[in-house]
């Protein structure tokens, strides 16, 4: 089954149309137009999806490790990464944060320059300014949720302890210049 | 002890914003019960059994006399007069309305408190000696390298949905004081051959319903890395840990599953990439955090005082209070005082706001104006005079705070069990109060010695049973509360799990058999100098059992 275009996600910190299709595994590929697969898609389909016409983006689900993949990863220029939750044990609603730490290591690690997503029911506004400091620059919410109001979330904290893969400078090292 | 900069400032102003729009959403129904589950939790806000409960970081136990006062405050305003002190040095209050919290939340600000990260499935306070800074047996005082983990670990932005709590502690003293090893990371300061301090990095240990001991990692790592290397263990964690049943997924399993070897190694492998990035310390940075801990102005002159010895001698009562108490200090004419939360009739860890601002003026007069609380749920004033002990120990006794019984078996430590928590199978409270009665004669409990007694309400293990030297775990069967016994459990440096004695005993005879476990205890013990751990290392379980459960078909 092909999955709906999403009509709006937050890009940049703004509110865009988007273009990207996610493509199911059975899907056959569409005539034109950006899209999205799967690793393993990526992987089996690899010389049809090199001759078709528009963008292929990678989605990759949260067991994937991402210094494994063996791809050229800085020549894709979309990766959806999944955030799933789970009700563990029946003891309730229990976001999965394996995500995280794929965004850090794609950017810091593996230096990935294009478009990094998160998608999936665990996208809302309170988890927005985490996701973005770990690298994710883009937001694909459930239509449920208020975009809008969304936006906020970048704005609400300004200062940070640590550092991660986004530009703030912690704490513990403005410390260092105020004190000289 | 630790002061806010601007900065500090900032983020806990902003962070108090965000969550009073959080709950304002919530109560307005923009945010699901369910989303707002994991918010609420990772601000310290449990919806339990009666109402909400609260639960207010004191990062690594220290206090000062002002922010005693707000929680006094609080306890008095927002709660019905009391706050129970936890095993992970917190507070928590049981009575709050979820829409006072963020207002609570404000008021902690404003006394850079906070109650971040007290719940979910993220790093929480870190716990350290309660002696740090003053005990004798220290190499260095721990706590700047706790607000270095205390700053890095809050709003840590990859860290925040870990597969499960995550709880760090640090130790630097001979005795360990901190139950490091049952801890998902644990740390020793220790010295190296060329004389230089580091750390010694322990994972995997934990309690609940798998107790497992921490394995030592690394032996040696020196102190620019500890951040990076905090960072390695919990991103292995975080990719590679168990989310599928919240019952393996804490680090330990991953470790016990992977061995400890193979899980160094992937925290090595990790580590090496990013030893000498952004996370690495300089001295400066060292420096600057220690100038926060530095030793308060000791009255140099203080051990020439003959008023102490004199106090001693001639009244028994306070002598007794001082052999339980009090312990000795690294400044001479300065002592540690041990202020018992475990009055008997009063739940353990259980302060009212009466008591709080009490201490809170008693540490203003006598300790620098600083309170430790400790993760045996008792609290500390660390810098007293030998010289004002026996005035402070008046002063004590008017609050019900001298119960001369520190490390006996009626220091119990215990969680709130079935009246309060929402988790709990069996009652912890009403079972301690039993306790407390039948071994109400001072001399015969003063005569046990050491006795570290550790009560549960259910598996989870918040009252740390699989570490006392007598373990009470309580469990349902059959909607009937019931409590299984361990003994031979330890939390300090040779820690062990204590071994199930056998089934599980109903309400009726739960405190018999303890009685009896300390009969045979006494029977057995080769001096009195030997503790009940040494005995029963020495002689075994086979005597316990057989006098418990002989007394049990008697019955």
């Amino acid at each position: 089954m092909t999955l709906p275009l999403s009509k709006r996600v937050i890009r940049d910190r703004q509110i865009v149309e988007d273009p990207w299709l996610h493509l199911a595994d059975e899907d056959a590929l569409p005539e034109s137009g950006d899209i999205t697969v799967s690793l393993e898609r990526w992987q089996s389909d690899n010389d049809a999806l090199k001759a078709y016409a528009g963008h292929v983006g990678l989605r990759l689900d949260s067991d994937t490790d991402v210094e494994e993949t063996g791809l050229a990863i800085n020549d894709i220029p979309l990766i959806v990464l999944d955030f799933p939750i789970i009700d563990t044990n029946k003891r309730g609603y229990h976001p999965v944060g394996k995500g995280y730490s794929q965004a850090y290591l794609l950017r810091t690690r593996l230096g990935f320059k294009g478009e990094i997503r998160a998608r999936g029911p665990a996208v809302m506004r309170d988890v927005l300014f985490y996701m973005s400091r770990c690298g994710i620059n883009s937001f694909e919410m459930d239509e449920s949720k208020d975009i809008n109001d969304a936006l906020k979330a970048f704005n609400e904290m300004t200062v940070a302890y640590q550092p991660s893969a986004d530009s703030m400078q912690p704490a513990f090292m403005r410390r260092r210049n105020t004190a000289a | 002890m630790y002061r806010y900069d601007e900065q500090d400032r900032q983020i806990m102003q902003e962070r108090v914003a965000q969550f009073a729009d959080q709950t304002q959403r919530y109560l307005a129904g923009e945010l699901s019960e369910a989303e707002f589950r994991a918010l609420r939790l990772m601000n310290g806000l449990y919806f339990q059994r009666f109402a909400p409960m609260y639960r207010i970081a004191i990062p690594y136990g220290m206090l000062s006399s002002g922010q005693l006062r707000m929680l006094a405050h609080i306890a008095h305003s927002y709660d019905r007069g009391y706050g129970h002190f936890s095993t992970r040095q917190n507070i928590q209050f049981n009575w709050c309305k979820t829409e006072d919290i963020p207002k609570i939340f404000g008021l902690l600000a404003s006394v850079e408190m906070h109650s971040v990260q007290t719940s979910g499935n993220c790093i929480r306070n870190t716990t350290t000696d309660p002696l740090a800074g003053v005990a004798p047996d220290e190499l260095e005082d721990p706590r700047p390298y706790c607000e270095f983990i205390r700053q890095w670990s809050m709003f840590h932005p990859e860290f925040a949905y870990l597969p499960r709590k995550f709880k760090i502690a640090v130790s630097a003293a001979t005795q360990d004081r901190a139950a490091v090893q049952v801890h998902d990371i644990g740390i020793y300061l220790v010295q190296n051959a060329a004389g230089e301090t580091g750390f010694q990095i322990w994972v995997g240990g934990g309690l609940g319903r798998t107790p497992i001991l921490a394995t030592r990692i690394r032996d040696f790592l020196e102190k620019p890395h500890l951040l990076s290397y905090l960072e390695a263990i919990v991103r292995v964690y975080n990719q590679h840990g168990r989310r599928d049943d919240t019952n393996r997924a804490r680090i330990k399993i991953l470790v016990r599953d992977l061995g400890a070897e193979k899980f160094a190694e992937l925290v090595e492998a990790e580590w090496v990439k990013i030893r000498d990035g952004v996370l690495k310390l300089e001295d400066s940075d060292l420096q600057r955090m220690q100038t926060y801990f530095t030793t308060p102005e000791y009255d140099a002159g203080a051990a020439a005082d003959s008023r102490f010895a004199a106090q001693l001698e001639s009244d028994k009562a306070f002598a007794r209070w001082v052999r339980y108490n009090v312990v000795d200090h690294k400044q001479p004419g300065y002592k540690a005082v041990y202020i018992s939360l475990k009055a008997p009739g009063i739940p353990p860890g259980d302060a009212t706001h009466e008591q709080m601002q009490a201490l809170a003026d008693l540490a203003d007069r006598y300790s620098f104006g600083e309170v430790r609380s400790t993760h045996d749920q008792n609290l500390v004033l660390a810098d007293v005079q030998q010289k004002d002990l026996f005035e402070l120990w008046q002063a004590l006794e008017e609050k019900q705070l001298a119960t001369a019984n520190i490390g006996s078996l009626t220091d119990m430590i215990c969680c709130p069990g079935l009246d309060f928590c929402g988790l709990a199978n069996a009652g912890s409270i009403d079972v301690a109060e039993k306790l407390n009665e039948r071994f109400d004669d001072m001399d015969y409990l003063y005569d046990l010695g050491e006795l570290r007694l550790k009560m549960s309400g259910c598996m989870n293990g918040c009252g740390h049973h699989s570490v006392g030297h007598i373990g009470i775990l309580g469990v349902e069967k059959k909607g009937q509360e019931w409590y299984q016994i361990t003994l031979g459990g330890n939390a300090s440096n040779d820690a062990s799990l204590g071994d199930r004695i056998g089934p599980a005993f109903d309400k009726a005879h739960v405190v018999d058999a303890i009685e009896n476990i300390v009969k045979v205890y006494v029977d057995n013990r080769e001096s009195e100098e030997e503790r009940f751990l040494d005995t029963y290392r020495r002689i075994g379980m086979e005597p316990f059992k057989a006098r418990v459960y002989a007394q049990e078909e008697a019955a």
